[in-house]
C-alpha cells in the first residue's frame, strides 16, 4: 500500500490541485450567479439567459457575436439561433440606417439573409434595401428583384411585398411591371398608407426609382 | 416428464433474475418506461406541451445532470477504483480539465469540433449500454453465450449508432463529410429514404433473429429484457425527429443507467464490513450526491468560465460536451466484470425475493 501511494504521489498531488481549483470554480460560479442575476443558477440555464439579457437591455451590438457562435456551436438549437439572429440583424441595421451608416447596414441584412435565406421578411428587407438605400454603391437592382420576387412567392397578395418588388423592378429599370405591381400593392393596402404607395407610383410613372431620402 | 419441466423452465428463463423485482428492473433498466412515453407522444404529439421548457429542465436535471454525475460518483466511491484505475480517477479529470481550458481559448475552430464529437459519441454509448447489460442479465439469468453470440448481440445493439452516425445532420458521417455529397438533394432522395427503413428492420427484426439464434444454439432463453433493452434503445432514433429523438433518449438512457447504478452502490456499500448504514440511505446518499454534482458540474462549472470572462455560449457548450466525454471514458472502466470485481460479485448475486 505505501508503495503504491509512493509510486502515484505526483498524480495525487496533481488530482488534488484539480479537485481543488474544480470546486474553486463552482463556488466562482455561483458568485458569478449571484452577482449577475441575485440568485443562484436556475435549473434552466443554458447560455439563452445571458443571450436575452443583452436583448433586453437593446445591447445587441453584444448579443450578436455570442448568437453567430451559438450556431456554430450549438448543434441542437441552431435553426432556433439563427431565427434569432436574422431578427436582431434586422434591428440593429434599421437603427444603422436611422445613424447613416448604410454600409454597417448592409452587412447585417446580409447576415439575417444568411443565417435565415428563405424568411420572408428578412427576404423584403434586404430586397428593399437594395432598391432604395440612398448611398447608390450599395444599390443592386437585379439582386433586389430576385428577391423580392421571392418574397411575393412566400407572401402573395401582401401590400408591403408587392411595394417592394415594385421598387425593386424600377431599380432595376423594368418601369413597365414596377407600375403594374405598384397599383396592385394600392389596390391591396389599406387607405392611411396609400399616400406613400401613390408617391412612389408616381414617380415609376415619371420613369425614375425611388431612393430613400 | 421431460416436456413438463420444459415449460416450468421456460417462463423464469424468460423473465430472467431481476435485481430489484421484474417491475422496476422492466420499467427503468429494461426501459419499458420509455415504450409508454414513446407511444404516448407518438400518438398524441400536442400532449408534450404538459412538459414546459421550464419542467423539462427538472428532468433533464433529474435524469441527465445526475446521470452524467453518477459515473463519477460511481468511480470514487467503488472500492478499490483507486488502487485498480489511477489514471482514471486521478490522471482523467485533470487531461479533460487541460482539454477544456484550452478549447475555451480557441473556442471559434474547436468548441463544434468538440461538440460533435460528443453528440457522434452519445448513440455509441447507449448502444454499448444496452449490450453491456443485455450480456449481463443473459449471465446473470444462467443463459450463458458464446463468443459468436455476443459478437451478434454487439452488432445488433450497434445498428441504432450506425443509423446515427450514416444519417444523423451535423454528427458522425455528415461531421466529417468535407465533400459534401451527403447533402445532395439527390443522395437525399434515393438513399436517405430508403436507409432508414432498412436500418428499423435490421434493428429490430436483428433482436427476434438473436432471441431464436440464441435459443437454437445455447439452447436456453435470453431473459425478455434483453429484448426489451435493445429494443427501447433503438425506438427513439427510429421513430422520432433528430432532435426530438436524442432529448427522450438521453434523458430514459440516464433513467436506465441511474437505476442500475445505484443497485451497485448500494450492494457494494452494504457489503462492507464496517456499514451501519440502511439500504435507503446508500440510495439517498447515492442519488442526492448525483443531483448535486449535476448541479454543480452543468450549473455552476460553467458560470466560473464566464466569470473570468469567457463568453456565455462556449462556456456552457464545451462544459457539457467535456463533462459527457469523461461520462463516456469513465463507463468504459467502471462496469468490467473482471472475477476480482465486486460488480461480478453483484452480477451473480441472489435476486431479493430469493434471499427472504
Amino acid at each position: 500500500m505505501n508503495a503504491e501511494l509512493k509510486e502515484h504521489w505526483s498524480l495525487r498531488v496533481i488530482f488534488a490541485l484539480t479537485t481543488t481549483f474544480f470546486f474553486l470554480a463552482m463556488v466562482l460560479g455561483l458568485i458569478q450567479s449571484l452577482r449577475s442575476s441575485h440568485r443562484l443558477p436556475p435549473i434552466n440555464s443554458h447560455y439563452t439567459p445571458e443571450i436575452n439579457a443583452l436583448i433586453e437591455n437593446e445591447n445587441y451590438e453584444n448579443a450578436i457575436p455570442h448568437l453567430e457562435r451559438a450556431i456554430s456551436i450549438d448543434l441542437e438549437n441552431t435553426a432556433k439561433n439563427k431565427t434569432l439572429l436574422a431578427k436582431i440583424c434586422s434591428v440593429v441595421a434599421q437603427s444603422r440606417i436611422a445613424s447613416g451608416d448604410p454600409q454597417g447596414a448592409l452587412l447585417l441584412y446580409e447576415k439575417a439573409y444568411a443565417a435565415t435565406p428563405d424568411a420572408t421578411d428578412i427576404l423584403n428587407n434586404l430586397a428593399w434595401f437594395l432598391a432604395t438605400c440612398k448611398d447608390p454603391s450599395l444599390r443592386n437592382g437585379r439582386r433586389a428583384v430576385g428577391l423580392a420576387v421571392r418574397a411575393d412567392k412566400a407572401k402573395p397578395e401582401d401590400a408591403a411585398t408587392l411595394d417592394t418588388l415594385s421598387a425593386a423592378y424600377a431599380e432595376a429599370g423594368d418601369f413597365t411591371n414596377a407600375v403594374t405591381t405598384q397599383r396592385k400593392a394600392i389596390r391591396l393596402s389599406p387607405a392611411a398608407s396609400q399616400g406613400d404607395l401613390q408617391s412612389r407610383l408616381d414617380l415609376y410613372l415619371e420613369g425614375k426609382p425611388y431612393h430613400a431620402p | 416428464m421431460t416436456q413438463q419441466s420444459g415449460s416450468i423452465a421456460l417462463g423464469p428463463a424468460l423473465l430472467g433474475r431481476e435485481f430489484v423485482n421484474p417491475f422496476f428492473d422492466y420499467l427503468l433498466i429494461g426501459g419499458g418506461l420509455s415504450l409508454f412515453v414513446a407511444g404516448f407522444i407518438f400518438i398524441n404529439p400536442l400532449g408534450t406541451n404538459f412538459i414546459t421548457e421550464a419542467t423539462l429542465a427538472y428532468f433533464i436535471l433529474a435524469s441527465n445532470s445526475a446521470h452524467f454525475a453518477a459515473s463519477t460518483v460511481r468511480l470514487y466511491t467503488k472500492p478499490g477504483t483507486y488502487q485498480s484505475l489511477p489514471y482514471v480517477t486521478m490522471g482523467l479529470p485533470v487531461i479533460m480539465l487541460a482539454i477544456l481550458v484550452g478549447c475555451m481559448f480557441q473556442a471559434d475552430r474547436l468548441a463544434p469540433q468538440l461538440t460533435s464529437l460528443y453528440l457522434t459519441w452519445s448513440p455509441f454509448h447507449y448502444a454499448a449500454q444496452a449490450y453491456g447489460l443485455t450480456v449481463m442479465y443473459c449471465y446473470r439469468s444462467g443463459c450463458t453465450l458464446s463468443d459468436n453470440n455476443k459478437k451478434l448481440i454487439w452488432r445488433v445493439a450497434m445498428i441504432p449508432f450506425l443509423y446515427n452516425f450514416i444519417a444523423m445532420p451535423n454528427v458522425g458521417l455528415h461531421w466529417l463529410d468535407f465533400g459534401g455529397w451527403l447533402g445532395n438533394p439527390a443522395t437525399q432522395q434515393t438513399f436517405w429514404f430508403y436507409f432508414k427503413y432498412a436500418m428499423a428492420f435490421l434493428a429490430f427484426g436483428g433482436i427476434a433473429y438473436l432471441w431464436i439464434r440464441i435459443a437454437k444454439t445455447e439452447k436456453q432463453v435470453m431473459p425478455a429484457i434483453c429484448g426489451l433493452t435493445l429494443l427501447t434503445n433503438g425506438l427513439w432514433w427510429f421513430l422520432f425527429p433528430p432532435l426530438q429523438a436524442f432529448v427522450w433518449a438521453t434523458i430514459f438512457h440516464g433513467i436506465q443507467y441511474l437505476a442500475i447504478v445505484i443497485i451497485f452502490h448500494v450492494r457494494d456499500q452494504l457489503a462492507r464490513p464496517e456499514n451501519h448504514h440502511s439500504r435507503t440511505y446508500h440510495i439517498c446518499w447515492f442519488y442526492g450526491a448525483c443531483i448535486l454534482l449535476g448541479y454543480g458540474l452543468f450549473h455552476c462549472f460553467p458560470r466560473a468560465f464566464i466569470f473570468l470572462g469567457f463568453g456565455p455560449v462556449e462556456s456552457v457548450l464545451l462544459v457539457v460536451a467535456v463533462i459527457q466525454i469523461h461520462h463516456f471514458i469513465v463507463d468504459a472502466f467502471i462496469w468490467r466484470l473482471k472475477k476480482s470485481d465486486s460488480n461480478r460479485k453483484i452480477v451473480e448475486s441472489a435476486s431479493p425475493a430469493l434471499t427472504s
